[in-house]
């Protein structure tokens, strides 16, 4: 036998006499008791279960049908518009009293579904609920839309990383 | 209900103008198609007279100077009348233009289109701001009077087209076009979007209402007032439906919550000869086909599929039918 095996039978027979049996404190057998009571303070710490909690979950996101979809993004365009949402985040999302929606920095996340939440259920200081107010369909259509604004900043941002070495190098050619 | 619209059926001074100075060219074109016509045919039946007789060459033969003068003064004539056909045409037309241009008056209301894809927003203006009113899809007219027309645009490049007032004037979008129309005959027309704007271009159509005078100030007035309120136990589950629902986030019924900018005003809808911008007569039963799915009346416009459930859209339908 092994000893981890032997170590696991020793901690059970512990804990049913804990549980079982704690008023009368009369182990049926008294030296298993102890030998699984000096296990377990040698041990890492007191183990309640052999069950544990798995890796976090990865997230699921739904996925916007509308993400891409030049039509779909204009109407979002307009939805934006006609909801007012360029009041608190400005107009092409720049921001305001509310943040920016351009830019590569979310609070609740950046993926279409928690644009959709945010839109949908509001968030706390100051984002109002949507529910209601707009149908599903209208709310991922805004979501696109907010998406291709940080997807057009980020591309410019792309594209400045990709010159600004290259200036390096000019400008490195040039001392030269 | 509508009559077809037609610039050939004038009911203002600026189409009945325009409908003359049509007849006049009109009657023109077919004199000079008739004579062309006539002289082509004269010229194969001489032909083929002359034909049989003469030399089949004729290049040798000398023209005699009789035969050359008369040619010469037939073209010269035909010349003459085509230049004064041009010029007559060209003032009639000339004077056509001054005299539309002049239909501005000192007592011109003002009231001002404005073309939104696929519908059209009407402003009644006023110089007391309190009194200007909004509405949709309905252009009502004082017979006899003359009409500012502001036509702006929401979005892209429509044209106001209503044949039996006037002209086509292009609405465009960050700049303020204006007509000037006087309706004389009451009836209800037909205006149409005469400038490609998307998907429903075709069904961007308006009812053109000519009231008489009086008849016209009574209706303004009572535009004014805010929405009926409405004791029926379904309208009541109706209105309330429209705030709860996503209705009330895009159009507005004054005198409720409902407070929404982006479509039509509906606070006098009842009275609308229309739904959906001159698609459908406002009847019930099409107002219910409209809300259950405007995507498959209209497909593309921006009115969302909002999916009501059977309780819902019966009550809105009750609500909406009871907006006098």
């Amino acid at each position: 036998m092994t000893s981890s095996v032997m170590q696991r039978r020793a901690r059970r027979v512990f804990f049913v006499c804990m549980i079982g049996a704690l008023p009368t404190s009369a182990c049926g057998d008294g030296t298993r008791a102890a030998s699984g009571l000096a296990d377990t303070t040698g041990g890492a710490g007191l183990r309640t279960s052999t069950l544990e909690a798995g890796p976090p979950l990865a997230e699921v996101l739904i996925p916007n049908a509308f993400e891409g979809d030049a039509r779909q993004i204009a109407e979002g365009q307009r939805l934006y518009g006609w909801m007012n949402c360029a009041g608190c985040h400005g107009p092409k999302g720049g921001g305001g009293i509310g943040p920016p929606l351009a830019d590569q920095d979310w609070i609740y996340g950046g993926e279409s579904e928690h644009i959709f939440q945010a839109i949908m259920q509001g968030r706390p200081n100051g984002m109002p609920s949507y529910r209601g107010k707009l149908t599903e369909a209208s709310a991922w259509r805004i979501a696109a839309y907010v998406r291709s604004l940080s997807e057009e900043q980020s591309g410019d941002s792309a594209q400045s990383t990709q010159q600004g070495p290259a200036d390096q190098g000019a400008q490195q050619g040039n001392r030269q | 209900m509508m009559q077809v619209q037609s610039a050939l059926d004038p009911a203002g001074a600026g189409s009945a103008s325009i409908a003359s100075l049509w007849w006049f060219m009109f009657a023109i074109g077919t004199v000079v198609f008739i004579g062309v016509m006539v002289a082509t045919a004269w010229a194969f039946v001489r032909h083929r007279r002359a034909t049989p007789a003469a030399e089949p060459l004729a290049f040798d033969k000398r023209v005699d100077d009789a035969d050359d003068k008369r040619a010469s003064r037939v073209v010269g004539i035909a010349a003459a009348t085509t230049v004064a056909i041009l010029i007559v045409t060209f003032a009639l037309s000339l004077g056509t233009s001054r005299a539309n241009a002049r239909l501005a008056t000192e007592d011109g209301a003002e009231i001002e289109i404005v073309g939104v894809q696929w519908w059209w927003e009407v402003r009644y203006l006023d110089s007391l701001p309190s009194r200007v009113v909004r509405t949709a899809n309905e252009l009502h007219l004082p017979a006899g009077r003359s009409v500012r027309l502001k036509l702006r645009s929401r979005d892209v490049i429509h044209s106001f087209w209503a044949p039996n007032l006037h002209g086509k004037m292009d609405m465009i979008p960050g700049r303020e076009n204006t007509i000037w129309v006087r309706a004389d005959r009451p009836g209800t027309y037909r205006a149409q979007c005469a400038e490609f704007c998307g998907l429903q271009h075709t069904r961007m159509a308006m009812a053109v209402v000519i009231h008489e005078a009086p008849e016209y100030d009574a209706w303004l007035e009572s535009l004014r007032a805010p929405a009926r309120i409405q004791s029926d136990s379904l309208a009541i589950a109706g209105a309330a439906a429209f705030v709860r629902l996503p209705c009330a986030a895009c159009h507005m019924i004054r005198g409720t919550d409902a407070l929404g900018q982006a479509g039509p005003d509906l606070t006098h809808f009842a009275r609308r000869l229309t739904i959906a911008a001159g698609e459908l007569p406002n009847t019930p039963a099409n107002l219910s086909a409209w809300l259950a799915n405007p995507q498959a009346i209209k497909p593309g416009n921006h009115m969302p599929n909002v999916s009501l459930s059977p309780a819902d859209l019966s009550a809105l339908v009750a609500y909406l039918s009871g907006l006098q």
